[in-house]
């Protein structure tokens, strides 16, 4: 929506000061730039969209990687914008047509649950993106500048601290747009920038079918070359276990993909047996889904 | 029933807002305190149209949020509180003017006001009924303004309190006439030239332009609709005593809209395509002699078919 003029009745259900979502941007770096323009401390307008809702509804998402639909739904009113942009802001449309029929829940993603920002990003633009959740991603893409999880005075970043100014840290004042720069290796950046191409790949093209065909390769390829376990990104052996497709995450397929050395022209070219079910969803599209997952909230 | 309201459908209501004489006295006098960021108590006699002239100049004076972050809200009206005579009642109804804001204690709400009037640009602040207004209110109006005048902001604004008012005292005189320093400095925000402005109805000849105006919202309903010719009676009718008990010599809009909306009405429900001397009469004197009449309401409608109705109580 373009200017809201006064004697428009959403004149007096959006923000004073309303705040549209930049590219990539994460649900949370959206909350606080509204807690900026509207001159709020951190975590007010977070309050706002979840005045009134059972505390049981905030905890089953403490990563926002995904929200509510209802979550998207009050602040798409409040910002006067279409639901469409805000549901941009987490991985939500992603992971339910990844895991459709599932709702989509931050565990299918195996987001990090801790918080971190890249100092570079806040100080362009105050944005924290969506990568921020991502498991295996440890260094700004753009700005090759690890992302901080604790402040220089040593306490842990947190994205909302009532009562402080946004994007501060709560304990000792510092602007996150102060923090250091600490720059990543150029091994590290390469090795993450092929675990992003594996996230683009299954957030952008993926279908339950795509997932079942990633799994089956990871094992077909272990089969042949008869190992029971692998050396996983962050450095340890891991045994791999039989799981159902829809019981594990993104980031470990991610994780078993790369560490077998496999390519996404591999899972594509997979041409082995699938589950039956497997197909049942591939060609829905996510807005087929999306009306039964908003019942369930 | 069906083929007969298709033939006459029901008489429909026009409530456009109409730029009467009034209304360009009126708010020539907000556009001037706007423009000069001058404070003004403005009083008019009730039903005058105070509050539908407030309501067009905010919707015509540029107001809006962007959706990248940028509010404007040059003129921010608001009706004072009757609520509470806590200068926290009147913060509220400040803030809600913004659209969603979220509780807040007061202490915080004070900076807040101070922080989001300058960020929207308000450079004039319209009170409505601020006969209502008590100390406190006054004395938080004089508090947030001399903020917003203070660096780092130095925006000063413009404040009209507008009073619904009757007979000739003049509004807030009583609380004015205080000793203290407060009301001193109060005081003497006012502007030089016209600090209290009486804004009066309309003359013989503003109800025959008016009467011009009502002519052509209802001439799809009446063709052959003619009111200038009654214009001096109407005058004579709408200030008798009764109706201008102030003695004013002048017609409110109120009074002047409701005698010709019901005289039109009357005059289309019996299909007329005019309206005559003696429904304008009929009205007319409903509204003068019959105005503090209590109406009996007894008997059956007539669209009732004598059956009564019995539900369940669960």
């Amino acid at each position: 929506m373009n200017a809201i003029e006064t004697w428009h009745s959403a004149w007096s259900t959006t923000f004073p000061h309303r705040v549209v979502p930049q590219a990539e941007e994460w649900f949370p770096g959206l909350l606080l730039r509204c807690d900026l323009a509207n001159h709020w401390t951190s975590k007010t307008a977070m309050a706002l969209i979840t005045h009134g809702r059972p505390r049981a509804a905030l905890t089953a998402t403490p990563t926002l990687a995904v929200v509510p639909l209802w979550m998207s739904a009050v602040l798409a009113e409040c910002l006067a914008l279409p639901l469409e942009g805000l549901l941009a802001t987490t991985y939500h449309r992603e992971l339910m047509r990844l895991y459709a029929p599932l709702v989509p829940h931050w565990k299918q993603l195996n987001a990090t649950c801790v918080f971190r920002v890249c100092p570079e990003c806040v100080t362009q633009d105050h944005l924290l993106t969506r990568l921020l959740v991502l498991p295996h991603i440890h260094a700004c893409p753009q700005h090759h500048v690890a992302l901080l999880r604790v402040c220089q005075c040593g306490h842990a970043l947190s994205a909302f601290s009532r009562g402080t100014q946004p994007f501060l840290c709560k304990h000792c004042g510092l602007e996150w747009a102060k923090l250091a720069r600490l720059p990543a290796s150029d091994e590290q950046m390469r090795k993450e920038q092929e675990v992003l191409t594996w996230f683009a790949f299954f957030l952008t093209e993926g279908t339950p079918e795509l997932l079942a065909r990633a799994l089956h390769l990871v094992r077909s390829t272990m089969r042949k070359r008869k190992m029971t376990s692998v050396l996983s990104l962050d450095g340890t052996m891991r045994y791999v276990e039989r799981h159902h497709v829809q019981s594990i995450s993104l980031g470990y397929v991610v994780d078993l993909l790369m560490s077998l050395g496999l390519a996404p022209d591999d899972v594509r070219g997979y041409d082995g047996p699938l589950p039956w079910w497997s197909r049942q969803f591939s060609s829905l599209g996510a807005s087929a889904i999306l009306p039964m997952e908003q019942e369930r909230d | 029933m069906a083929h007969s309201e298709q033939e006459h459908p029901p008489f429909l209501l026009r409530r456009n807002f109409i730029l009467t004489p009034f209304e360009k006295r009126f708010q020539r006098l907000l556009r001037n305190a706007w423009q000069r960021r001058s404070w003004h108590i403005i009083a008019a006699v009730p039903g005058s149209g105070k509050s539908l002239g407030i309501h067009d100049l905010v919707a015509h004076s540029g107001a809006h949020k962007e959706a990248e972050g940028r509010t404007v809200l040059p003129v921010l009206a608001v009706r004072a509180p009757k609520n509470g005579a806590t200068e926290q009642a009147l913060g509220q109804a400040l803030s809600a003017a913004f659209g969603v804001v979220p509780n807040m204690p007061w202490y915080l709400r004070r900076t807040w006001l101070v922080q989001i009037l300058a960020s929207t640009q308000v450079e004039c602040i319209i009170v409505d009924d601020a006969q209502d207004l008590e100390r406190h209110h006054l004395a938080f109006l004089k508090e947030l303004t001399d903020n917003l005048a203070a660096p780092p902001y130095e925006r000063p604004v413009g404040l009209c309190l507008v009073v619904a008012h009757s007979g000739t005292v003049a509004p807030f005189k009583e609380i004015f006439i205080h000793p203290g320093i407060l009301w001193r400095q109060f005081r003497r925000r006012f502007d030089t030239e016209r600090p209290v402005c009486t804004v009066l109805g309309h003359t013989a000849d503003e109800v025959r332009l008016i009467l011009t105006a009502f002519e052509d919202l209802y001439r799809s309903q009446l063709p052959d609709l003619q009111l200038r010719p009654w214009a001096d009676s109407i005058f004579t009718w709408l200030t008798h005593p009764i109706l201008d008990p102030d003695v004013t010599g002048r017609v409110t809009m109120d009074h002047l809209t409701r005698l010709v909306t019901s005289s039109l009405l009357r005059a289309y429900e019996q299909k007329a395509t005019n309206v005559d001397a003696a429904t304008l009469t009929e009205v007319a004197e409903m509204m003068i002699l019959k105005r503090d009449e209590v109406v009996p309401i007894d008997g059956i409608p007539d669209d009732d078919d004598g059956e009564l109705l019995i539900d369940e109580v669960n």
